[in-house]
């Protein structure tokens, strides 16, 4: 019968209750109150069953981008890129870097000695000095040698032998104790052999050190700022990806709701979609850098190879290609969660 | 048990839905829900199942009390209830099997189980044979029936149909009917909404009529 009611039935209350239990025996889906037994038999099962839910929508959702190569393969793309520019920046700053500190460990100070000066005199200066504390060693370079040095790697040798006289001066090649030094010590002490009456020139060979430095400075602001706008560019093409995937998807998002279906549940294929865009994202990235590399390490070896230094270009690592997976799939993930964080999904 | 007391919805722009509704439906009743169109049978319906809330009164489902109900609770609250829609509402990007799973999935059951309730409430409908298709490709009354199969698969207390035989034809509309008085008599509490009078006239079920967001019955 049905009564148009404002009364209290409790005993119609009481026998619905046990009615729910008879018709729901799968404990799913009634709001009575369970015991703590039930709870406790409940965990292990829902651990195992979490997992599994997990690895069903990881799946569903790696096949619907199967399912649509070429969108995929594109979204892929613009992220690759956009993860590859400054992964690629940050490797050439990275060896940038390596370069400068190589050398910030070799620099020694040039002294030029005032041609009136004998080589008997320079030479015994040249001693001297290596008494300071702060000297490691002198080296002292006659004119005649250091034209013929001049000569050897200049390439200019036919021309300097068609001088009538030497016109490089002797000099003092000083190795500071680096370690014990600041930069500014090394500075101080400069200018106190400049003072000395046989040196006409002291030169610090640090200043283009210090010009690398800053450039390598202004280089590495640059290519932070290029890499948060471009990581911005990421949050966006995936999140708005998700966006109209969720659009496409309002049926089912709403069919999930209705038969029981929790929010989780309704965001969980779109977590899923952004995770395998900033992965595939990352990956493409990692060709275009190992690419760029390939194509580079050919003209950089060359070019380390003509300046004799025994700097070597390092490619990128494990950290570096771990880091740049890691920043793919955070990306990924953080632009899917915008997108749907914005819908209730009630 | 399905029961309003003094519930009232008014929607943004100020139409009344229901008005000042009190009414109880019994466990174990099938209930006809009708009136024309714009009546409030649909309003009542999401009402139940929480897409809605009333503007006053409160609404009290197998013992609970829905304003009670906190955000988290209401998929659990969902699963208790089977619904069923004049549009069917099937997702065609998946068979009828997938389709019919749909409520075990969300509440986690294991694939043998989803599979063992799956076969067993397709074959309730009779469309056992047809679980590998996709809904698509199927009549208005099959796919009505898938329908009603994803409604009953988790077995809920509560089984609501809105219009379910608005598309339909008169021996089909029987048919669908036929198929909820089974399940009410295995104990499911039925209602149903629908305009179609003869049908409820020759079933003879207990009827609650709306008139203007008001019971008139």
């Amino acid at each position: 019968m049905v009564k148009p009611s404002k009364s209290n039935k409790q005993g119609a209350s009481r026998r619905s209750k046990g009615a729910v239990s008879r018709a729901a025996p799968a404990t799913k889906g009634t709001t009575s109150r369970r015991s703590i037994s039930t709870w406790v038999a409940g965990i292990g099962l829902s651990i195992s069953s979490y997992f599994r839910i997990h690895r069903e929508v990881a799946k569903e959702s790696a096949n619907r981008l199967y399912q649509t190569p070429l969108p995929t393969f594109m979204t892929w793309l613009v992220v690759g890129v956009s993860l590859a520019l400054p992964a690629i920046l940050l490797c050439l700053l990275m060896n940038a870097q390596n370069l400068g500190a190589g050398f910030d460990q070799q620099t020694n100070i040039h002294l030029y000695l005032k041609p009136e000066i004998s080589e008997g005199e320079a030479k015994k200066f040249a001693e001297q000095r290596c008494q300071d504390p702060r000297i490691e060693s002198c080296r002292f370079i006659s004119s005649t040698e250091a034209l013929k040095e001049f000569s050897a790697w200049s390439g200019f040798a036919d021309v300097l032998a068609q001088l009538d006289s030497n016109p490089l001066p002797a000099w003092v090649d000083i190795t500071p104790t680096h370690d014990q030094l600041s930069l500014a010590e090394l500075e101080a002490l400069v200018e106190q052999l400049e003072q000395l009456e046989q040196v006409d020139q002291a030169q610090l060979d640090m200043l283009w050190v210090q010009r690398l430095s800053s450039v390598i400075d202004l280089f590495q602001r640059l290519v932070w700022a290029l890499a948060v706008l471009l990581a911005l560019a990421v949050l966006l093409v995936i999140g708005n990806t998700i966006r109209m995937d969720v659009e496409n998807r309002r049926d089912e998002i709403s069919v999930v709701k209705l038969v029981g279906g929790t929010t989780a549940f309704a965001r969980r294929p779109f977590l899923y979609s952004g995770l395998y865009y900033g992965f595939g994202g990352a990956f493409m990235a990692l060709i275009m850098v190992e690419l760029a590399v390939l194509w580079v390490r050919q003209p950089i070896d060359q070019l380390i190879t003509l300046y004799g230094s025994h700097f070597e270009f390092v490619a990128p690592g494990f950290f570096f290609v771990l880091g740049l997976f890691g920043i793919g799939i955070g990306l990924g993930l953080a632009g899917a969660w915008l997108s749907v964080r914005k819908y209730s999904f009630d | 048990m399905i029961r309003f007391n003094r519930v009232s919805k008014r929607y943004q722009n100020g139409h009344d839905a229901l008005d000042n509704i009190s009414f109880s439906v019994e466990q174990g009743q099938m209930v006809f829900l009708t009136g024309h169109s714009g009546a409030g049978k649909s309003t009542l319906l999401r009402l139940i199942s929480l897409l809605d809330r009333p503007s006053a009164g409160s609404i009290q489902v197998n013992g609970t009390e829905l304003d009670r109900l906190s955000g988290r609770e209401i998929p659990v609250y969902r699963r208790s209830l089977g619904v069923v829609f004049q549009e069917h509402r099937l997702l065609f990007d998946r068979s009828v099997f997938d389709n019919v799973a749909l409520p075990l999935l969300v509440a986690s059951y294991s694939p043998a189980e989803i599979k063992r309730r799956v076969q067993a409430a397709l074959d309730r409908v009779s469309l056992l044979t047809m679980e590998s298709l996709n809904p698509q490709v199927l009549s208005g009354g099959e796919q009505q029936r898938v329908g009603i199969a994803r409604a009953i698969v988790n077995t809920p207390t509560i089984l609501l149909a809105d219009e379910p035989t608005g598309n339909l034809d008169p021996k089909l509309s029987e048919e669908v009917m036929g198929l909820f008085q089974q399940f009410n008599q295995f104990g499911t509490t039925v209602l149903v909404a629908t305009h179609d009078l003869a049908l409820v006239e020759k079933m003879g079920n207990p009827r609650l009529q709306l008139a203007q967001g008001k019971l008139v019955l």
